[in-house]
C-alpha cells in the first residue's frame, strides 16, 4: 500500500481564500494494518462547530472557534477564528466506517481500510 | 578591525558576568550561550487581556493532561509549565508528524499586581483560561471632583 503520495496531495481550495483568518491545524497521520488514523490539533473547537466531510475522496476539516475574549488586549499571539484543511484520501479506505472523536481540542479520525474484494467461487449447477 | 578583538572581549565580559551571578549558565555550552533550550520555545501561544478588575490569560494547549500543568505566580511573573505527551501507536508508519510534544514553559510578566489567592484556571476544548483578579491597589480609581460653592 503506497498511500504516501496520495495523502500528501492537499487541495488548495478556492474556499480557503475566503477564510483568511483561518489557521491550518497541525496533524499527525499514521498508517496501521487496519487503516489510517489522523489526529488534528484544533483547540477551541466544540463538536457542534466542527465539520468533517469526505466527498469524492477529499477529506475536509473545518472548525469554528467560539471563545469570547474579555477586556482589551495586552499581548496577542493568536486570534481564535477557525481551522480549515483538506486532504486527498487513498481509495482503499471504507469511508462509511470512519469514526471521529473530539477530545480536549484534538480530533481523532480513524479510517479503516475497505475489505479487500473477496475472491468469489461460483458454483456450477448440474442441469439434467 | 573591531571584529575578533571585540568579540573576544564580549566573550570575556560575558564570562565575568556569569561568575558574578553565581555561574548560573555554567552547564551551557559557551558557543550556545544565547540559544534557548527546548523548554523555552514560544509554546504555548498566549493571549493576555485586561479590564478594570481582572487579567484574562488564554493559552492554546490542545490534548494536554491537566495533571501535568503547573501554574505559578512569583511576584508579577506568571509561570506556565507542563508536558505534552503523544502516545506512540503500535506498528504505525508515520505519514505526517506535525504536532509537537515535550516539555514547555512560558513566563509572562504581568503589568500590575494580582491577588495570588484568587487566581482560577479552567481547561476546556484544548484552551486554558486563567483569571487573575487585580489587587485593590492596582485597580483604577475614579476621583470625584467636588464643586466648591
Amino acid at each position: 500500500m503506497n498511500n504516501k503520495h496520495l495523502v500528501s496531495n492537499e487541495n488548495n481550495d478556492v474556499k480557503l481564500s475566503l477564510r483568511q483568518n483561518y489557521a491550518t491545524p497541525m496533524v499527525d497521520i499514521y498508517e496501521q494494518s487496519s487503516g489510517l488514523t489522523l489526529m488534528a490539533d484544533m483547540p477551541g473547537v466544540a463538536s457542534n462547530n466542527l465539520q468533517v466531510d469526505i466527498d469524492k475522496g477529499v477529506l475536509t476539516l473545518e472548525g469554528v472557534v467560539e471563545v469570547g475574549l474579555e477586556g482589551s488586549k495586552i499581548l496577542s499571539e493568536f486570534s481564535p477564528s477557525g481551522y480549515y484543511r483538506q486532504f486527498r484520501l487513498p481509495e482503499n479506505l471504507d469511508t462509511n466506517k470512519v469514526d471521529a472523536q473530539l477530545k480536549d481540542g484534538v480530533l481523532t479520525l480513524v479510517m479503516p481500510k475497505a475489505e479487500a474484494a473477496m475472491p468469489k467461487r461460483i458454483e456450477v449447477k448440474m442441469v439434467h | 578591525m573591531i571584529s575578533t578583538n571585540f568579540l573576544s572581549e564580549m566573550e570575556a565580559l560575558r564570562r565575568e558576568m556569569n561568575d558574578i551571578f553565581g555561574g548560573l549558565t555554567q552547564e551551557q555550552d559557551t558557543s550556545g550561550a544565547f540559544l534557548s533550550g527546548i523548554g523555552t520555545r514560544r509554546y504555548p501561544r498566549i493571549n493576555l487581556n485586561e479590564d478594570a478588575d481582572n487579567y484574562y490569560m488564554t493559552a492554546l494547549l490542545p490534548g494536554i493532561d491537566t495533571a501535568s500543568l503547573d501554574i505559578n505566580l512569583t511576584g508579577n511573573s506568571l509561570t506556565l509549565s507542563g508536558e505534552r505527551h503523544i502516545e506512540e501507536p503500535d506498528g504505525a508508519r508515520w505519514q505526517r508528524q506535525e504536532r509537537g510534544q515535550g516539555k514547555f514553559m512560558r513566563v509572562i510578566e504581568l503589568p500590575l499586581e494580582v491577588e495570588s489567592g484568587k487566581i482560577s484556571a479552567e481547561y476546556a476544548e484544548g484552551i486554558l483560561q486563567i483569571l487573575l483578579p487585580k489587587t485593590e491597589t492596582a485597580k483604577p480609581k475614579r476621583i470625584n471632583i467636588n464643586l466648591g460653592k
